[in-house]
């Protein structure tokens, strides 16, 4: 579909240097409505700054008294004179000190015809770059633009964000997109100008490119290969990244709500391609069809803070990242993707930059935790574990160490060693995890502890289990005792599975170390005799490949640092298929138990007395002394 | 031992007309730190001065290129920082020496020559300018004696934009008619045959034997001898009132003459070292264009920053032995 063509009288102006001139100047001009110093000054306040690469094309307004009919839309096109590109006939490339010189090819065009055919820069841009312009004053051109087909706003997301963010009187500065062409640049300036009124364009500046020293430029969207400094307050949009682009609070954020109302469901209909025929039901079809891809429920205005909840009182005079955790549990709820997207992306953000220190993450922990943003939420479809990854990196550490794990537990207020719900299971899982004691709990509670979890929880390189080191920590105190169980039971599971991958004399020697473990797990699950007995069993097996000997039973029994226990008994019972090494073991079990109690030195004495001598008690059932 | 950073941000604002090289100048700064003055590093903190530090520095040392001209103000944080040690008495017999890191963050505006005429008076990049001069605690100013000699617009450039600093100062309470900033003078293209014969004629060409390329410089206490020659060459003979204009509206005792040349002079190929019939370091091609002929080696390009700093920020000068 062809647009209709929209006659129009252009002013204009060309700027740069003559022959043999010093300065930049006006070098002609039309000789219309608007004087040389109107372009004078229009050129000096809307320059780009020195760019090597030109063309690039600049957009601005001028106004020409009160007057109906005063207001201006203006184009400029920058240019280097070269052979084949030449916006204006007997200029020199070159200036007195043999430096290039950028020509700027001006032109303003009246607001009125061009607001009625509703014609977009590029619309402009393509009618205007056919224009050799004269070194010496002339009329005004007559021109034909071309207005644009009419169409449905394109649904380009960074664009939707701009368009809001132009909203805020701050400017937009767009990186990133040095591998656009002007045209491209130019179609991005026309998508974000789309989506707002076109009266807009009266006071719009924008530019393809500026050079990013140059910080006093006046364009309100303008692309540039680095951000301005600080002082400029612009906002910074990356090309292609519009998740990173957050929406601010108030009136733009609302008009942003009010875009993705109302432009989402229009331009979502190109991809409703699955086959649909005409007929009686035709209308009942299409409207399935929307209603099955309808992004989101009308968003409503962002949750205001709770003034009786805490935190959020707290928050709002907060830092920016517990003002973006107060936005997300806010989207989240309603729920709000859009808005809720780049708002993980700042998390994310934040959480890379490494600037984090351990008092914030603490803040930030507790305002997650009575903000709930941790539970699960499957409106949030793919951002639900997006969401997730963040506040992990955010609050908790990347990779997840015990200690942050444990924290993530205390979050949610789940009992220890209860699965967290499997999304975030499937974040934490995904964001990685520091140590073997944290992977091996998570991956005990995705899957169920077989040869394949095994695998995944000693990582990808099949890493080997220091099972020392582990028996070590297992015999030591847990605040958490259900992670104890739940590392305690992996390692009998790797004991029992890879009986090639450790040495038995290893394992015997932390056993004996740590009293075979039998008053930590007797103090850890009291009551829970047959686990005692059976994790015991598999230690002793793993310890004792060929089946446990006399002596050996002295030694388990007598020759440790903490009482035996009847578990513990129970367990060497189970490997001594002769009644005399049974005997041996319940007269060693006794001794052990009457010498190893923790009692004073004077009641140790007594107690040793009354008991019959070790070696005599060997002998009285068969086995040789120890 | 102790250590201790100091961190300071003087403006300093580039002055000159159109083609003094200004840009160049910059351009040169951190080849010539890194070649002169190695004890001061200089980087950026944030990316748009990185940029330009690298670009101009990889165009005029690597690719030979001279910068484009600017348009508009063009303004650069860049960071000068050196370990300076200081010794300090402690007691009756005791003193203690530590280590002070001095950190200067140069804020450099480089105008387009074209703002500073006195036919820009009142246009928006202008108030900007005399906005950046007036809040800059330092200006370097280019004196280009060739363009001079050709244009004759110095003064006209200078008047009336030190006229506007007058003016904005004028609103300060207590202001004695003197603007307080420190002001370095550089004369630039020593390495142009003609400012090279003048030198010599005057004799203000100091040879250092040791250098390793056999450079001469001019003294900075004879900076002003060969400016006043020059001036009297100038094409409208009003070039000598543009060092008076500076004495008379600035403390003559902030005012410092150099003599510089961003490019150095050439090196011949064969000799390696400089061949006084063949000074200039540029080459102009047939189209007009010109391009940088040998290696960058910058002539008193670090001295006349060196000193805008240290008169800005005390802390940064190192202390007598």
């Amino acid at each position: 579909m062809t647009g209709e063509q929209i006659p129009v009288r252009a002013q204009w102006a060309l700027h740069g240097k003559n022959t043999g001139g010093e300065g930049y100047r006006i070098l002609a001009y039309s000789t219309g409505d608007l004087s040389g110093e109107h372009f004078a000054d229009a050129l000096s306040r809307f320059q780009l700054g020195a760019l090597d690469t030109l063309p690039q094309v600049s957009v601005s307004y001028a106004q020409h008294g009160s007057r109906p009919g005063g207001s201006y839309l203006a184009l400029a096109i920058h240019w280097f004179a070269r052979d084949g590109q030449r916006f204006a006939n007997g200029v020199l490339p070159l200036d007195n000190h043999g430096r290039p010189t950028a020509f700027t090819s001006y032109f303003c065009l009246p607001y009125r015809p061009l607001a009625a055919g509703t014609v977009s820069y590029l619309a402009m841009y393509e009618a205007l770059r056919a224009v050799t312009l004269p070194v010496e004053n002339g009329p005004p051109l007559e021109l034909a633009i071309t207005a644009p087909a009419t169409e449905i706003p394109g649904i380009d997301d960074l664009a939707m964000r701009v368009a809001a963010l132009l909203l805020t009187d701050r400017p937009v500065c767009v990186l990133g997109a040095d591998e656009t062409s002007v045209d491209e640049r130019l179609r991005f300036i026309d998508a974000a100008m789309g989506l707002l009124p076109y009266g807009f364009r009266s006071r719009m500046t924008a530019a393809t490119w500026t050079r990013s020293t140059y910080r006093d430029h006046r364009f309100r969207l303008f692309f540039s290969s680095a951000p301005r400094s600080e002082e400029q307050l612009d906002h910074v949009v990356t090309w292609g990244e519009p998740d990173m682009v957050r929406i601010p609070d108030g009136a733009a954020g609302e008009y942003f709500d009010w875009l993705i109302d109302k432009v989402n469901p229009l331009a979502v209909l190109p991809r409703l391609s699955t086959e649909i025929g005409f007929g009686p039901k035709a209308a009942i079809r299409a409207l399935e069809s929307v209603d099955g891809v309808r992004p989101q429920p009308a968003p409503a205005t962002p949750r205001k803070a709770d003034r009786r909840d805490p935190p959020l009182a707290t928050a709002a005079d907060g830092d920016s990242i517990e003002q973006a955790l107060l936005k997300c549990a806010a989207y989240a709820e309603q729920p709000n993707l859009p808005r809720l997207r780049p708002e993980i992306g700042f998390l994310k953000r934040s959480a890379d930059s490494g600037e984090i220190v351990d008092g914030d993450r603490e803040r930030y922990r507790e305002l997650i935790a009575s903000l709930r943003l941790l539970r699960p939420n499957h409106l949030l479809e793919k951002y639900e574990e997006r969401l997730y990854a963040a506040l992990l990196a955010l609050a908790f550490g990347k990779p997840l160490g015990y200690e942050g794990y444990c924290q993530v537990e205390d979050c949610l207020k789940i009992r220890p060693g209860t699965p967290p719900h499997p999304a975030l299971l499937h974040a934490i899982e995904r964001g990685g995890i520091s140590d073997l004691l944290t992977a091996g709990i998570v991956y005990s509670h995705a899957t169920s502890p077989d040869e394949r979890s095994r695998k995944k929880w000693l990582g990808a390189r099949n890493a080997q289990l220091d099972v020392a080191a582990m028996i070590g920590r297992l015999a030591r105190d847990w605040d958490r005792p259900q992670h104890a169980r739940i590392a305690t039971d992996l390692t009998v599971d790797y004991l029992k599975g890879a009986s090639s991958r450790y040495e038995p004399q290893q394992v015997r020697h932390a056993l004996r170390q740590h009293g075979f473990l039998a008053a930590a797990l007797s103090k850890r699950h009291p009551g829970e005799d047959q686990y005692q007995v059976y994790t015991l069993y598999q230690f002793l097996k793993a310890a004792y490949p060929g089946g446990l000997g006399r002596q050996t039973v002295v030694e388990i029994l007598t020759a440790t640092p903490t009482v035996p226990t009847p578990a513990l008994l129970g367990a060497v019972l189970m490997q001594l298929p002769q009644p005399g090494d049974r005997r041996l073991a319940h007269e060693m079990y006794v001794y052990g138990s009457l010498t190893l109690m923790n009692v004073d030195s004077a009641m140790a004495h007594r107690l040793l007395s009354l008991t019959p001598p070790r070696d005599a008690l060997a002998i009285t059932a068969g086995a040789p002394p120890p | 031992m102790t250590d201790a950073t100091s961190r300071s941000e003087p403006g300093i604002a580039m002055l000159g007309a159109t083609g003094s090289g200004k840009s160049t100048f910059l351009g040169a700064l951190q080849i010539a730190f890194t070649l002169q003055a190695r004890d001061w590093r200089l980087w950026w903190r944030d990316a748009a001065s990185r940029e330009a530090l690298i670009g101009m520095n990889t165009a005029l040392v690597s690719e030979g290129k001279f910068p484009l001209p600017t348009s508009g103000i063009d303004t650069f944080d860049w960071i000068l920082r050196r370990e300076v040690e200081r010794t300090e008495r402690t007691g009756w017999f005791r003193t203690q020496t530590f280590t002070e890191s001095v950190e200067v963050t140069l804020k450099l505006a480089d105008p387009s020559g074209e703002i500073t005429g006195s036919g820009q008076q009142g246009g928006d990049p202008r108030e900007r300018l005399v906005e950046h001069l007036t809040t800059s605690q330092g200006i370097l100013y280019m004196f280009d004696p060739i363009r001079e000699h050709k244009d004759g617009d110095a003064y006209d450039k200078t008047y009336s934009l030190v006229m506007d600093m007058i003016t904005e100062a004028a609103r300060e309470p207590g202001f004695d008619g003197k603007l307080p900033h420190h002001v370095a003078i550089c004369v630039t293209k020593l390495d142009d045959p003609r400012v090279f014969k003048t030198a010599a004629e005057l004799d203000v060409l100091d040879w250092d034997e040791d250098h390793p390329l056999g450079f001469p410089r001019v003294l900075d206490s004879d900076a002003r001898v060969l400016l006043d020659k020059l001036c009297e060459i100038s094409r409208n003979g009003n070039a000598d009132v543009v060092p008076k204009l500076f004495e008379q509206y600035f403390h003559a005792g902030r005012i410092r003459y150099y003599v510089t040349s961003s490019v150095g002079f050439m090196v011949n190929k064969r000799t390696r070292r400089l061949d006084v019939r063949d000074t200039e370091n540029v080459y102009r091609m047939a189209s007009g264009r010109s391009l940088v002929r040998s290696p960058v080696h910058p002539v008193n390009v670090v001295e006349p920053v060196r000193w805008l700093v240290e008169r800005s920020v005390p802390s940064a000068r190192v202390p007598l032995p």
